[in-house]
Protein backbone atom coordinates (compact mmCIF):
# COMPACT_ATOMS: atom_id res chain seq x y z
CA UNK A 1 0.00 0.00 0.00
CA UNK A 2 1.54 3.74 -1.09
CA UNK A 3 0.72 6.82 0.04
CA UNK A 4 1.00 10.12 0.48
CA UNK A 5 0.37 12.73 2.60
CA UNK A 6 -0.26 16.69 2.32
CA UNK A 7 -0.60 18.14 6.09
CA UNK A 8 0.86 22.27 6.86
CA UNK A 9 0.69 21.20 10.50
CA UNK A 10 4.34 20.31 11.23
CA UNK A 11 3.61 18.62 14.95
CA UNK A 12 0.36 16.55 12.94
CA UNK A 13 2.76 15.08 10.08
CA UNK A 14 5.27 13.18 11.87
CA UNK A 15 2.91 11.91 13.93
CA UNK A 16 0.68 10.74 11.15
CA UNK A 17 3.28 9.15 9.13
CA UNK A 18 4.90 7.36 11.86
CA UNK A 19 1.45 5.78 12.24
CA UNK A 20 0.90 4.83 8.80
CA UNK A 21 4.42 3.43 8.37
CA UNK A 22 3.91 1.65 11.97
CA UNK A 23 0.68 -0.35 10.35
CA UNK A 24 2.51 -1.46 7.19
CA UNK A 25 2.17 1.19 5.49
CA UNK A 26 4.39 3.08 2.74
CA UNK A 27 4.25 6.91 2.76
CA UNK A 28 6.20 7.57 -0.62
CA UNK A 29 5.80 11.87 0.35
CA UNK A 30 4.70 13.89 2.97
CA UNK A 31 4.85 17.45 2.59
CA UNK A 32 3.36 20.39 3.62
CA UNK A 33 2.11 21.96 0.31
CA UNK A 34 0.06 20.36 -2.50
CA UNK A 35 2.35 22.20 -5.28
CA UNK A 36 5.49 20.52 -3.67
CA UNK A 37 3.28 16.87 -3.62
CA UNK A 38 2.48 17.29 -7.60
CA UNK A 39 6.13 18.73 -8.07
CA UNK A 40 8.08 15.01 -6.54
CA UNK A 41 4.87 12.91 -7.68
CA UNK A 42 5.56 14.47 -11.70
CA UNK A 43 9.68 14.02 -10.91
CA UNK A 44 11.39 10.81 -11.81
CA UNK A 45 10.96 8.03 -10.69
CA UNK A 46 7.35 8.16 -11.44
CA UNK A 47 5.78 6.45 -8.27
CA UNK A 48 2.19 4.91 -7.86
CA UNK A 49 0.06 5.71 -5.18
CA UNK A 50 -2.92 4.40 -4.09
CA UNK A 51 -4.00 6.78 -1.41
CA UNK A 52 -3.78 10.41 -0.89
CA UNK A 53 -4.13 11.26 2.66
CA UNK A 54 -4.49 15.13 2.68
CA UNK A 55 -5.58 18.11 5.18
CA UNK A 56 -8.97 20.10 4.70
CA UNK A 57 -7.38 23.20 5.20
CA UNK A 58 -4.05 23.94 3.22
CA UNK A 59 -2.15 27.65 2.09
CA UNK A 60 -2.90 29.61 1.45
CA UNK A 61 -6.64 30.09 2.54
CA UNK A 62 -7.16 27.40 5.36
CA UNK A 63 -10.48 26.28 4.22
CA UNK A 64 -10.76 23.56 1.63
CA UNK A 65 -7.98 23.72 -0.28
CA UNK A 66 -7.60 19.16 0.81
CA UNK A 67 -10.52 19.03 -1.58
CA UNK A 68 -9.24 21.03 -4.50
CA UNK A 69 -5.98 19.13 -4.36
CA UNK A 70 -7.54 16.14 -4.60
CA UNK A 71 -9.37 17.19 -7.57
CA UNK A 72 -6.21 17.62 -9.33
CA UNK A 73 -4.57 14.51 -8.19
CA UNK A 74 -7.77 13.03 -9.53
CA UNK A 75 -7.02 14.22 -13.07
CA UNK A 76 -3.68 13.98 -13.32
CA UNK A 77 -3.79 10.10 -11.96
CA UNK A 78 -6.79 8.93 -12.30
CA UNK A 79 -8.93 6.97 -9.20
CA UNK A 80 -5.88 7.53 -6.62
CA UNK A 81 -7.72 6.84 -3.39
CA UNK A 82 -8.48 10.27 -1.27
CA UNK A 83 -8.50 10.46 2.95
CA UNK A 84 -9.44 13.68 3.50
CA UNK A 85 -8.74 14.28 7.41
CA UNK A 86 -10.25 17.46 9.22
CA UNK A 87 -9.54 18.88 12.83
CA UNK A 88 -12.76 18.72 14.38
CA UNK A 89 -14.51 21.45 14.06
CA UNK A 90 -18.78 21.31 15.82
CA UNK A 91 -21.02 22.37 12.48
CA UNK A 92 -18.81 22.87 9.36
CA UNK A 93 -17.78 19.37 9.16
CA UNK A 94 -20.81 18.44 7.78
CA UNK A 95 -20.59 21.06 4.69
CA UNK A 96 -17.48 19.87 4.17
CA UNK A 97 -17.81 15.92 4.50
CA UNK A 98 -20.42 16.47 1.98
CA UNK A 99 -18.09 18.52 -0.36
CA UNK A 100 -15.91 16.01 -0.08
CA UNK A 101 -17.92 13.05 -1.16
CA UNK A 102 -19.89 15.06 -3.48
CA UNK A 103 -16.59 16.33 -5.18
CA UNK A 104 -14.71 12.99 -5.26
CA UNK A 105 -16.82 9.78 -4.70
CA UNK A 106 -17.23 7.82 -7.94
CA UNK A 107 -13.78 8.22 -9.53
CA UNK A 108 -11.92 6.15 -6.63
CA UNK A 109 -12.33 5.83 -3.08
CA UNK A 110 -12.87 8.85 -0.86
CA UNK A 111 -12.73 8.74 2.98
CA UNK A 112 -13.55 11.63 5.49
CA UNK A 113 -12.02 11.57 8.64
CA UNK A 114 -11.23 13.52 12.09
CA UNK A 115 -7.53 14.14 13.41
CA UNK A 116 -8.59 13.96 16.65
CA UNK A 117 -10.84 10.78 16.22
CA UNK A 118 -8.97 7.98 14.13
CA UNK A 119 -6.46 5.86 15.72
CA UNK A 120 -3.66 3.84 14.38
CA UNK A 121 -5.72 0.70 13.43
CA UNK A 122 -9.20 2.77 12.26
CA UNK A 123 -6.40 4.72 9.83
CA UNK A 124 -5.30 1.73 8.73
CA UNK A 125 -8.49 0.70 7.87
CA UNK A 126 -9.79 3.73 6.25
CA UNK A 127 -6.19 3.72 3.93
CA UNK A 128 -7.43 -0.24 2.91
CA UNK A 129 -11.09 0.71 2.04
CA UNK A 130 -10.30 3.85 0.17
CA UNK A 131 -7.58 1.89 -1.92
CA UNK A 132 -10.41 -0.64 -2.50
CA UNK A 133 -12.77 1.95 -3.69
CA UNK A 134 -15.18 2.45 -1.11
CA UNK A 135 -16.44 5.37 0.81
CA UNK A 136 -15.53 5.66 4.54
CA UNK A 137 -16.54 8.69 6.36
CA UNK A 138 -16.05 8.90 10.06
CA UNK A 139 -18.97 6.90 12.66
CA UNK A 140 -19.35 9.97 14.40
CA UNK A 141 -21.16 11.93 11.82
CA UNK A 142 -23.79 8.81 11.23
CA UNK A 143 -24.03 8.62 15.25
CA UNK A 144 -25.04 12.38 15.46
CA UNK A 145 -27.59 11.71 12.26
CA UNK A 146 -28.61 8.83 14.25
CA UNK A 147 -29.44 10.75 17.25
CA UNK A 148 -30.65 13.69 15.33
CA UNK A 149 -33.09 11.01 13.55
CA UNK A 150 -34.59 9.85 16.87
CA UNK A 151 -35.34 13.10 18.27
CA UNK A 152 -37.12 13.65 14.81
CA UNK A 153 -38.62 10.55 14.35
CA UNK A 154 -41.97 11.83 12.99
CA UNK A 155 -40.33 13.78 10.28
CA UNK A 156 -38.30 11.04 9.17
CA UNK A 157 -40.02 8.67 6.69
CA UNK A 158 -40.16 5.19 8.91
CA UNK A 159 -36.38 3.71 8.77
CA UNK A 160 -36.14 1.17 12.00
CA UNK A 161 -33.60 0.55 13.92
CA UNK A 162 -31.75 -1.95 12.68
CA UNK A 163 -31.77 0.13 9.43
CA UNK A 164 -29.82 2.84 11.49
CA UNK A 165 -27.37 0.18 13.07
CA UNK A 166 -27.09 -1.15 9.00
CA UNK A 167 -26.67 2.93 8.11
CA UNK A 168 -24.25 3.65 10.89
CA UNK A 169 -21.37 0.41 9.27
CA UNK A 170 -22.72 1.96 5.82
CA UNK A 171 -21.22 5.30 6.35
CA UNK A 172 -18.21 3.70 7.64
CA UNK A 173 -17.51 2.04 4.59
CA UNK A 174 -18.25 -1.99 5.18
CA UNK A 175 -19.52 -4.05 2.70
CA UNK A 176 -22.42 -5.86 3.09
CA UNK A 177 -20.54 -9.35 4.02
CA UNK A 178 -18.76 -7.06 6.93
CA UNK A 179 -22.06 -5.51 7.95
CA UNK A 180 -23.74 -8.53 7.94
CA UNK A 181 -20.85 -10.13 10.33
CA UNK A 182 -20.91 -7.28 12.47
CA UNK A 183 -24.60 -7.67 13.12
CA UNK A 184 -24.44 -11.32 13.33
CA UNK A 185 -26.71 -11.58 10.20
CA UNK A 186 -27.05 -13.02 7.20
CA UNK A 187 -25.83 -11.43 3.79
CA UNK A 188 -29.42 -11.74 2.25
CA UNK A 189 -31.05 -9.96 5.53
CA UNK A 190 -28.57 -7.01 5.42
CA UNK A 191 -29.12 -6.80 1.13
CA UNK A 192 -32.86 -6.60 2.07
CA UNK A 193 -32.28 -3.96 4.79
CA UNK A 194 -30.24 -1.63 2.21
CA UNK A 195 -32.72 -2.06 -0.32
CA UNK A 196 -35.26 -0.86 1.96
CA UNK A 197 -32.94 2.06 2.46
CA UNK A 198 -31.85 2.76 -1.08
CA UNK A 199 -35.73 3.11 -1.71
CA UNK A 200 -36.57 5.03 1.48
CA UNK A 201 -33.37 7.49 1.26
CA UNK A 202 -33.12 7.59 -2.82
CA UNK A 203 -34.94 8.88 -5.76
CA UNK A 204 -36.81 5.90 -7.45
CA UNK A 205 -34.33 5.51 -10.29
CA UNK A 206 -31.75 5.58 -8.13
CA UNK A 207 -33.26 3.41 -5.07
CA UNK A 208 -34.57 0.85 -7.65
CA UNK A 209 -31.79 0.32 -10.07
CA UNK A 210 -29.73 -3.07 -8.97
CA UNK A 211 -26.42 -3.58 -8.82
CA UNK A 212 -23.85 -2.57 -11.65
CA UNK A 213 -22.55 0.34 -12.70
CA UNK A 214 -23.73 2.74 -9.95
CA UNK A 215 -24.00 0.90 -6.98
CA UNK A 216 -21.04 2.82 -5.30
CA UNK A 217 -22.49 5.81 -6.50
CA UNK A 218 -25.90 4.53 -4.48
CA UNK A 219 -23.93 3.97 -1.51
CA UNK A 220 -22.27 7.11 -1.37
CA UNK A 221 -26.06 9.20 -1.93
CA UNK A 222 -27.37 7.65 0.68
CA UNK A 223 -24.56 8.41 3.09
CA UNK A 224 -25.21 11.91 1.74
CA UNK A 225 -29.10 11.74 1.84
CA UNK A 226 -29.21 10.16 5.42
CA UNK A 227 -27.03 12.81 6.95
CA UNK A 228 -28.93 15.50 5.26
CA UNK A 229 -32.43 13.82 5.92
CA UNK A 230 -32.11 14.06 9.92
CA UNK A 231 -31.11 17.77 10.21
CA UNK A 232 -27.45 17.43 10.32
CA UNK A 233 -27.05 19.34 6.47
CA UNK A 234 -28.73 21.76 4.76
CA UNK B 1 -13.64 72.80 24.73
CA UNK B 2 -17.16 73.18 24.07
CA UNK B 3 -18.33 74.83 27.59
CA UNK B 4 -19.16 78.09 25.89
CA UNK B 5 -22.29 78.89 27.17
CA UNK B 6 -24.01 78.86 24.05
CA UNK B 7 -27.06 75.94 24.14
CA UNK B 8 -26.80 75.05 20.66
CA UNK B 9 -23.03 75.16 20.31
CA UNK B 10 -23.09 73.27 23.63
CA UNK B 11 -25.76 70.62 21.83
CA UNK B 12 -23.82 69.91 18.89
CA UNK B 13 -20.64 69.60 21.01
CA UNK B 14 -22.81 66.69 22.70
CA UNK B 15 -24.10 64.98 19.50
CA UNK B 16 -20.85 64.61 17.94
CA UNK B 17 -19.04 63.33 20.86
CA UNK B 18 -21.65 60.89 21.39
CA UNK B 19 -21.26 59.72 17.70
CA UNK B 20 -17.88 59.54 18.65
CA UNK B 21 -18.27 57.34 21.01
CA UNK B 22 -20.65 55.01 19.21
CA UNK B 23 -18.19 54.55 16.87
CA UNK B 24 -15.55 53.42 19.49
CA UNK B 25 -18.21 51.19 20.83
CA UNK B 26 -18.98 49.27 17.60
CA UNK B 27 -15.01 49.64 16.65
CA UNK B 28 -14.36 47.61 19.40
CA UNK B 29 -17.15 45.45 19.10
CA UNK B 30 -15.75 44.60 15.83
CA UNK B 31 -12.43 44.16 17.14
CA UNK B 32 -13.68 41.72 19.35
CA UNK B 33 -15.31 39.68 16.95
CA UNK B 34 -11.86 39.72 15.11
CA UNK B 35 -10.09 38.16 17.79
CA UNK B 36 -12.75 35.43 18.90
CA UNK B 37 -12.26 34.23 15.09
CA UNK B 38 -8.39 34.21 15.96
CA UNK B 39 -8.99 32.30 18.66
CA UNK B 40 -11.07 29.56 17.64
CA UNK B 41 -8.21 28.92 14.89
CA UNK B 42 -5.46 29.11 17.14
CA UNK B 43 -7.49 26.62 19.08
CA UNK B 44 -8.32 24.35 15.84
CA UNK B 45 -5.12 24.52 14.21
CA UNK B 46 -2.70 24.50 17.34
CA UNK B 47 -3.79 23.38 20.32
CA UNK B 48 -6.61 20.79 18.76
CA UNK B 49 -3.90 19.27 16.34
CA UNK B 50 -0.72 18.84 19.14
CA UNK B 51 -3.21 17.09 20.97
CA UNK B 52 -4.06 14.83 18.54
CA UNK B 53 -0.67 14.04 17.36
CA UNK B 54 0.08 12.95 21.17
CA UNK B 55 -2.81 10.92 20.89
CA UNK B 56 -1.12 9.05 17.68
CA UNK B 57 1.93 8.78 19.18
CA UNK B 58 0.82 7.33 22.33
CA UNK B 59 -1.19 4.80 19.84
CA UNK B 60 3.01 3.69 19.13
CA UNK B 61 3.74 3.31 22.75
CA UNK B 62 0.36 1.34 23.15
CA UNK B 63 2.19 -1.41 20.34
CA UNK B 64 4.71 -1.34 22.63
CA UNK B 65 3.61 -1.31 26.44
CA UNK B 66 3.86 -5.38 26.81
CA UNK B 67 2.89 -5.23 30.93
CA UNK B 68 -0.56 -4.84 32.11
CA UNK B 69 0.30 -1.65 34.32
CA UNK B 70 2.23 -0.08 30.99
CA UNK B 71 -1.34 -0.58 29.35
CA UNK B 72 -3.10 0.95 31.78
CA UNK B 73 -0.92 3.97 31.75
CA UNK B 74 -1.33 4.38 28.28
CA UNK B 75 -4.94 3.94 29.03
CA UNK B 76 -5.22 6.22 31.59
CA UNK B 77 -2.77 8.88 29.46
CA UNK B 78 -4.80 8.10 26.20
CA UNK B 79 -8.22 9.45 28.45
CA UNK B 80 -6.68 12.38 29.57
CA UNK B 81 -5.89 13.75 26.11
CA UNK B 82 -9.28 12.80 24.91
CA UNK B 83 -10.96 14.61 27.83
CA UNK B 84 -8.52 17.86 26.90
CA UNK B 85 -9.77 17.29 23.34
CA UNK B 86 -13.70 17.55 24.34
CA UNK B 87 -12.58 20.91 26.31
CA UNK B 88 -10.97 22.05 23.43
CA UNK B 89 -14.05 21.46 22.03
CA UNK B 90 -16.16 23.19 24.14
CA UNK B 91 -14.28 26.26 24.54
CA UNK B 92 -14.51 26.69 20.48
CA UNK B 93 -17.98 26.11 20.69
CA UNK B 94 -18.33 29.26 23.05
CA UNK B 95 -16.44 31.49 20.41
CA UNK B 96 -17.99 32.49 17.42
CA UNK B 97 -21.10 30.97 15.69
CA UNK B 98 -19.25 28.78 13.32
CA UNK B 99 -21.58 28.10 10.77
CA UNK B 100 -20.59 31.54 9.20
CA UNK B 101 -17.06 30.51 8.65
CA UNK B 102 -18.59 29.46 4.62
CA UNK B 103 -20.82 32.29 4.42
CA UNK B 104 -24.29 34.82 5.64
CA UNK B 105 -26.21 32.66 3.22
CA UNK B 106 -25.68 29.08 4.73
CA UNK B 107 -25.92 30.33 7.96
CA UNK B 108 -29.35 31.90 7.68
CA UNK B 109 -30.00 28.85 5.26
CA UNK B 110 -29.27 26.36 8.39
CA UNK B 111 -31.60 28.69 10.63
CA UNK B 112 -34.64 28.40 8.50
CA UNK B 113 -34.14 24.69 8.66
CA UNK B 114 -33.55 24.41 12.26
CA UNK B 115 -36.71 26.31 13.06
CA UNK B 116 -38.51 24.67 10.62
CA UNK B 117 -39.55 27.71 8.73
CA UNK B 118 -40.67 27.81 5.26
CA UNK B 119 -38.67 30.73 4.02
CA UNK B 120 -36.42 31.76 1.37
CA UNK B 121 -32.80 33.71 2.16
CA UNK B 122 -31.34 36.45 -0.61
CA UNK B 123 -28.10 38.00 0.12
CA UNK B 124 -26.83 40.16 -2.41
CA UNK B 125 -23.16 41.18 -2.45
CA UNK B 126 -20.13 39.12 -1.62
CA UNK B 127 -18.12 40.03 1.66
CA UNK B 128 -19.87 41.79 4.48
CA UNK B 129 -16.56 41.75 6.34
CA UNK B 130 -16.83 42.57 10.13
CA UNK B 131 -20.39 43.24 9.39
CA UNK B 132 -21.33 39.52 8.74
CA UNK B 133 -21.45 38.77 11.89
CA UNK B 134 -23.88 41.56 13.51
CA UNK B 135 -26.25 41.26 10.20
CA UNK B 136 -26.32 37.35 11.17
CA UNK B 137 -27.73 38.06 14.83
CA UNK B 138 -30.06 40.47 13.48
CA UNK B 139 -31.62 38.00 10.82
CA UNK B 140 -31.13 35.26 13.91
CA UNK B 141 -32.94 37.33 16.48
CA UNK B 142 -35.77 38.09 13.63
CA UNK B 143 -36.72 34.53 12.51
CA UNK B 144 -36.34 33.40 16.31
CA UNK B 145 -39.56 35.90 16.90
CA UNK B 146 -41.19 34.55 13.55
CA UNK B 147 -40.78 31.31 14.92
CA UNK B 148 -41.73 31.88 18.61
CA UNK B 149 -44.57 34.55 17.97
CA UNK B 150 -45.38 35.20 14.10
CA UNK B 151 -47.67 32.17 13.27
CA UNK B 152 -46.44 32.98 9.74
CA UNK B 153 -46.76 30.59 6.49
CA UNK B 154 -43.48 31.83 4.89
CA UNK B 155 -40.55 34.35 5.38
CA UNK B 156 -38.56 36.24 3.41
CA UNK B 157 -34.79 37.17 4.36
CA UNK B 158 -33.16 39.84 2.14
CA UNK B 159 -29.50 40.97 2.57
CA UNK B 160 -27.82 43.64 0.10
CA UNK B 161 -24.52 45.13 0.16
CA UNK B 162 -25.20 48.31 -1.42
CA UNK B 163 -22.23 50.91 -2.29
CA UNK B 164 -22.20 52.50 1.13
CA UNK B 165 -24.67 50.24 3.47
CA UNK B 166 -26.00 47.13 3.82
CA UNK B 167 -29.90 46.74 4.03
CA UNK B 168 -31.18 43.38 6.07
CA UNK B 169 -35.21 42.75 6.04
CA UNK B 170 -36.85 39.80 7.39
CA UNK B 171 -40.47 40.12 6.30
CA UNK B 172 -43.84 37.48 7.77
CA UNK B 173 -47.49 36.69 7.00
CA UNK B 174 -48.01 35.86 10.14
CA UNK B 175 -50.31 37.33 13.05
CA UNK B 176 -48.24 41.11 13.39
CA UNK B 177 -48.78 43.33 16.29
CA UNK B 178 -45.39 42.77 17.62
CA UNK B 179 -44.26 45.10 20.54
CA UNK B 180 -41.06 46.66 21.38
CA UNK B 181 -40.49 46.30 25.52
CA UNK B 182 -37.63 48.30 26.87
CA UNK B 183 -35.25 44.57 27.61
CA UNK B 184 -36.67 42.53 24.48
CA UNK B 185 -34.92 41.16 21.81
CA UNK B 186 -36.34 43.61 19.48
CA UNK B 187 -34.98 46.51 21.43
CA UNK B 188 -31.32 44.71 21.84
CA UNK B 189 -31.51 44.92 17.76
CA UNK B 190 -32.21 48.31 17.54
CA UNK B 191 -29.71 49.32 20.35
CA UNK B 192 -27.25 46.97 18.13
CA UNK B 193 -27.94 48.60 14.87
CA UNK B 194 -27.49 51.98 16.20
CA UNK B 195 -24.01 51.48 18.06
CA UNK B 196 -22.85 50.15 14.33
CA UNK B 197 -24.01 54.18 13.04
CA UNK B 198 -27.09 52.03 11.35
CA UNK B 199 -31.13 52.72 11.83
CA UNK B 200 -33.65 50.08 12.42
CA UNK B 201 -37.32 49.74 11.65
CA UNK B 202 -39.93 47.54 13.14
CA UNK B 203 -43.28 47.71 10.86
CA UNK B 204 -45.88 44.96 12.09
CA UNK B 205 -49.62 46.13 12.20
CA UNK B 206 -51.71 43.07 13.49
CA UNK B 207 -53.09 41.05 10.61
CA UNK B 208 -50.22 42.08 8.81
CA UNK B 209 -47.06 40.46 9.39
CA UNK B 210 -44.02 41.63 10.46
CA UNK B 211 -41.18 43.97 8.71
CA UNK B 212 -37.90 44.03 10.47
CA UNK B 213 -35.81 46.32 8.66
CA UNK B 214 -31.85 47.55 9.22
CA UNK B 215 -30.06 49.43 7.39
CA UNK B 216 -26.14 49.87 8.60
CA UNK B 217 -23.55 51.78 6.70
CA UNK B 218 -19.96 50.58 6.07
CA UNK B 219 -17.28 51.73 8.18
CA UNK B 220 -15.08 53.01 6.04
CA UNK B 221 -11.77 51.29 7.05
Amino acid sequence: MRVVVVDDNDVWRPSLVTALRSRGIEVVADTSDGRELLRLLDGPPRRAVDVAVLDLRLPPTWSDEGIALATELRRAYGRIGVIILSGYEHDVQLHYATQALSDLSGHGGVGYLFKDRVSRDSLREAVQRVAAGRVVVDPTFSREAAEEYRTQRSRTQDVSEREVEVLNLLVQGLTNKEIADTLYLSIPVIERHLTRIFRLLLPTDEGEQPGGARRDNRRVLTVLEWLRRTGRLV
Amino acid sequence: MAATGDPTAELLYLRSRLAELTAIRAAERLALERTREHFRRDLHDGLQQTIAAARMDLDGLRDLATSAEARAAVAELGGKLTLALRQVHGLSSGADPPELRFGLKPAIDRTLAHLRLDGECRVTGSDLGGLTLPVYHIVRESLTNVYKHARARTVQVDVALGGNAIDVAVRDDGVGGATEPAAGGIRGMRDRVGELGGTFELCSHPGAGTLVGATIPLLAS
